[in-house]
């Protein structure tokens, strides 16, 4: 039989009892201890995370059977064994959420610990990349942070909750801080030297919500830095009820949700008026043109490039796609994760700065991928985009449709703007340059290096064209 | 500065100043508990009618 060890992936290290083994194909594959299993086995708690599962909080998970495990040739030492998961659609990392998707994710991990905890179970870590998003809520992915808690007066990960996703979502309300800046070069979230550094010497006394969780926390870490001898010994405890641990993380989650309600208006509402530019025949010309060109095209999955509020992603959806949203602007984001609470649909929205995708990271570069190994798709939307990538980008024409190549597979729906396009004329107003290049025909002979144009519109009280293009 | 007891109970940083006062409040809301216990105590025997010497309820703050 294959030796376990030499199965296991190696982005998963953290947990020394817990790790993902290479998978394949619709599954994953995890390696748990022994205790997990135990605790499985005790059925309120089994009860407990199959409501999870139905409502689509925490991912799937059963005990992989004896016969396939020996014939994946798998042993595992000292008693542990595996659970095969199905694997998600889409990955995306806490940098590219927006901060109500931090937020949505912080108050499942505060549920799930306040839900377990009575049944003897707690969360052995709180980090932010134990969730993954999935048909506009977030799911909870990492079994093998179940265990018998540490001791039930107070929460070993506490701390880590705080840096994941407490001083993240704080930020956002004081200071405007997107996760993608509060994860900026770093995996573990915002310290508390940080946090306190943004608060300033009279915010933080002057909040006594902040007392508890940030004021405090650093007064004491302060003290036990000026005492390099004196260690403190913290012992396993778990007889005590765990009544005010789940008071405290209560009252953190609503914490959460004042502090979410100080950006929610403006991330979610203030700034929609700026999508309606748009003349309305055109617009309901190319909403029309599009949603054929992608009945033609029949993708498995579409990837909407810069999809501001969603509408082409929702297009893309109703054909049956899954759909990648991307958009640079965290608020875009926030608002079409909002309406995907509501109306859950194959969307997967995502924050990244296409001129500066999530580049890979972590160990080596290799614990988290790169966007552009996992934003690939059977067909790219590229509406209202490509001047903005010429213009405020500055990318030479094939410079965008090389990218534009590499993350769409088959077809490419793309939308050209010209130069007497007032949206065009808008972002060039204080330019030095008359952009003469930027003609269709440059745009098309780009195309056909390696696509070859299948349908061509040009939209009515518009001077935009919009093509689908299939790769040769 | 946190010493572990099991070797995968601490590889996550709990960050000191976060669990202390989380023991704080456990130990702070566990003795108000205990004094308030204690106060209605007092004033149970101090009503009239009652016996001086009443027996004390095993305090149960912590453990319902």
């Amino acid at each position: 039989m294959a030796n376990v060890d030499s199965r296991r992936h190696s982005a998963s290290f953290r947990d020394p009892d817990s790790w993902i083994l290479q998978w394949g194909g619709n599954r994953i594959l995890r390696r748990v201890p022994r205790g997990l299993l135990g605790l499985l086995g005790q059925a309120d708690v089994a009860a407990f995370l199959n409501r999870e599962i139905t409502v689509g909080r925490l991912v799937a998970g059963t005990r992989l059977s004896e016969s396939d495990r020996e014939s994946a040739g798998l042993e595992s030492s000292d008693g542990g064994g595996f659970l095969v998961h199905p694997r998600l659609p889409f990955v995306t990392y806490p940098y590219e959420w927006s901060a109500t998707m931090l937020a949505d994710a912080a108050r499942l991990t505060l549920d799930l610990q306040c839900g377990l905890l009575p049944l003897g179970v707690e969360l052995k870590d709180a980090t932010a990349f134990n969730i993954l998003f999935n048909k506009g809520q977030p799911v909870f992915v990492d079994w093998g942070s179940f265990r018998k808690p540490f001791r039930s007066d107070g929460w070993y990960a506490l701390g880590q909750f705080h840096r994941m996703f407490l001083y993240p979502v704080l930020l956002r309300a004081i200071r405007g801080w997107t996760p993608a800046q509060s994860f900026s070069g770093r995996l573990d979230g915002v310290p508390l030297a940080t946090v306190v550094k943004e608060l300033g010497p009279w915010l933080g006394l002057l909040s006594p919500s902040l007392w508890l969780d940030v004021v405090l926390p650093s007064w004491l870490e302060a003290y036990y830095h000026k005492k390099p001898n004196r260690g403190l010994k913290l012992s396993a405890g778990t007889q005590l009820s765990p009544d005010i641990q789940i008071s405290n993380l209560k009252r953190i989650r609503r914490l959460v949700d004042r502090l979410e309600a100080r950006f929610l208006h403006d991330s979610v509402w203030r700034d929609y008026a700026v999508d309606c530019h748009y003349d309305p025949v055109a617009e309901a010309a190319k909403q029309k043109s599009v949603q054929e060109f992608l009945t033609q095209a029949a993708p498995r999955s579409v990837i909407d490039l810069g999809c501001n509020s969603g509408n082409y992603s929702k297009i893309a959806s109703e054909i049956g796609a899954k759909v990648i949203a991307a958009d640079g602007d965290e608020g875009a984001i926030a608002r079409l994760y909002a309406q995907l609470r509501r109306a859950p649909a194959d969307i997967h929205p995502v924050v990244v700065n296409l001129a500066n995708p999530s580049p890979s990271a972590g160990w080596c570069n290799r614990e988290c991928s790169a966007f552009l190994e996992r934003g690939v798709a059977d067909c790219a939307l590229a509406l209202a985009l490509v001047h903005h990538l010429r213009v405020s980008s500055n990318w030479p024409i094939d410079h965008i449709v090389d990218f534009l190549g590499m993350l769409g597979g088959q077809h490419l729906i793309a939308e050209f703007v010209p130069r007497d396009d007032p949206m065009f004329q808008a972002i060039t107003r204080l330019r030095d340059e008359d952009y003469a290049d930027w003609t269709l025909e440059a745009w098309k002979t780009s195309l056909q290096r390696s696509f070859m144009l299948v349908r061509e519109v040009k939209l009515p009280s518009s001077p935009r064209t919009l093509g689908l293009w299939r790769r040769r | 500065m946190l010493l572990m007891v099991e070797s995968s109970i601490g590889y996550v940083d709990p960050g000191a100043g976060s669990m202390i006062v989380q023991l704080l409040i456990a130990s702070c809301l566990g003795g108000i508990a205990f004094c308030r216990q204690r106060i209605l105590a007092f004033f149970r025997r101090k009503k009239p009618g009652n016996e001086p010497d009443t027996r004390q309820n095993p305090s149960d703050g912590e453990r319902r």
